[in-house]
């Protein structure tokens, strides 16, 4: 009945590419889940590939065409909360994030001070990882995903300007611990806390990666397991990174 | 490549029963659908525009969807009218017929010349006509008996 056209993607990659992921975080922001967001996409490759046009040629703008494709599909009452994380999910990762400082701290040292600066400065990360999620997300229901970055760059920059003050300005030494319990005790709380939501991520994988129709759905669940465990490991990974290369910085300085 | 004919605010009023009627022809695909309406010379319609209303025909239970994978590659989406969309595209377009039938109506009442005029004209035309009783602008037939 119809004759495909020869598709013209392949001119246009880096285009459809940036228009895609824009349509993934727009859709992401109204709280469309992995494999929602998969069919949409491939709807999406499917109708460019047979037009031969480009994804921003047949649908338009990326958030105009997220808001159209969800304003009528999902009823006020069956959309899910807000998959963007909260400040007490956030929170919640502070024991892990305060093992991680102890860790890095101990790099070149013999003893680890740890100050009310230093504290504050711990939690001040929490809270702005989810603020800048939020911004990030909210920027790309209206469209304005690149303005979001730049804000969530900001924020993150300002972040660690008021955790460095926080060091410099509250030096109150509340404990001094040696290194040997600064690194097994930091080194603990990063273990127990990677071995917890690896537990909650094999048991009940909630990654929610972008899967397609026609996915295996075993193959779906393994994709989750494997990036809930990534993201489980994430500050472990971080804590031995950062110490390898402090320690390495300060062999590498003069006296 | 054909643009838009015809205003997008008729378009947005039978566009739904339009892709129901191609639909009703047998599955097919999102771009087979846009490519169908083009040909019946509805215009193109954009991937934007098509699939959200798919998506809400799918919603009212009158299309069924069905993902056909590729060969080793990515899959196509097949849609299929139900016996409720069946039902649907019948009830609206006898409906549209009969609006159609009553715009129509309306607009030629409107366009077409007054009955006065019509008379008018009619009149001019016959005292227009010539004595030898030959319609005017006709030359008299030397073989016609007077």
């Amino acid at each position: 009945m119809t004759t495909d056209r020869p598709h013209t993607r392949d001119a246009h990659p880096g285009s459809d590419a940036a228009w895609r992921e824009e349509l993934v975080l727009a859709l992401r922001a109204r709280d469309v889940d992995g494999a929602r967001i998969g069919e949409v996409l491939a709807e999406v490759d499917e109708h460019c590939r047979a037009s031969g046009e480009d994804a921003a040629e047949a649908f338009g703008d990326p958030a105009a065409y997220a808001a159209a494709r969800t304003v009528d599909e999902l009823d006020p009452s069956d959309r899910s909360p807000r998959r963007s994380p909260s400040v007490r999910q956030a929170v919640a990762h502070l024991p892990s994030l305060l093992g991680l400082l102890l860790v890095v701290a101990c790099a070149g040292r013999t003893t680890v001070p740890v100050t009310v600066g230093w504290l504050l400065a711990a939690a001040l990360y929490p809270v702005a990882a989810t603020l800048v999620v939020h911004v990030v997300l909210d920027a790309a229901l209206t469209g304005r995903s690149r303005r979001g970055l730049v804000v969530a760059w900001a924020l993150l920059t300002a972040t660690s300007v008021a955790a460095l003050a926080a060091v410099l300005l509250l030096p109150g030494v509340l404990v001094t611990l040696p290194r040997t319990v600064a690194l097994v005790g930091g080194g603990t709380l990063l273990v127990a806390g990677a071995l917890v939501a690896t537990r909650s991520a094999v048991r009940s994988p909630d990654a929610d990666v972008v899967s397609r129709p026609w996915d295996d759905p075993a193959d779906v669940r393994r994709r989750n397991v494997r990036a809930g465990v990534l993201a489980a490991w994430l500050l472990p990974a971080m804590a031995v990174v950062g110490y390898a290369g402090l320690t390495a910085l300060d062999a590498a300085l003069p006296g | 490549m054909t643009t838009n004919p015809w205003p997008g605010e008729w378009m947005r009023g039978v566009l739904d029963l339009c892709v129901l009627a191609v639909l009703a022809e047998g599955r097919t695909y999102g771009y087979a659908v846009a490519a169908r309406l083009d040909e019946l010379g509805l215009g193109t319609i954009k991937g934007g525009t098509l699939y959200p209303l798919l998506a809400r025909l799918e919603e009212a239970g009158h299309v069924t969807t069905h993902w056909e994978a590729g060969d080793g590659g990515p899959g196509r989406k097949y849609f299929a009218l139900t016996a409720a969309g069946r039902a649907a595209l019948a009830a609206r377009a006898d409906a549209w017929r009969t609006f159609a039938a009553l715009t129509t109506t309306i607009t030629s009442a409107a366009t077409a010349p007054p009955a006065v005029d019509a008379a008018v004209d009619a009149a001019v035309d016959a005292a227009a006509e010539p004595a030898t009783g030959a319609p005017a602008g006709r030359p008299p037939n030397p073989q016609e008996p007077r």
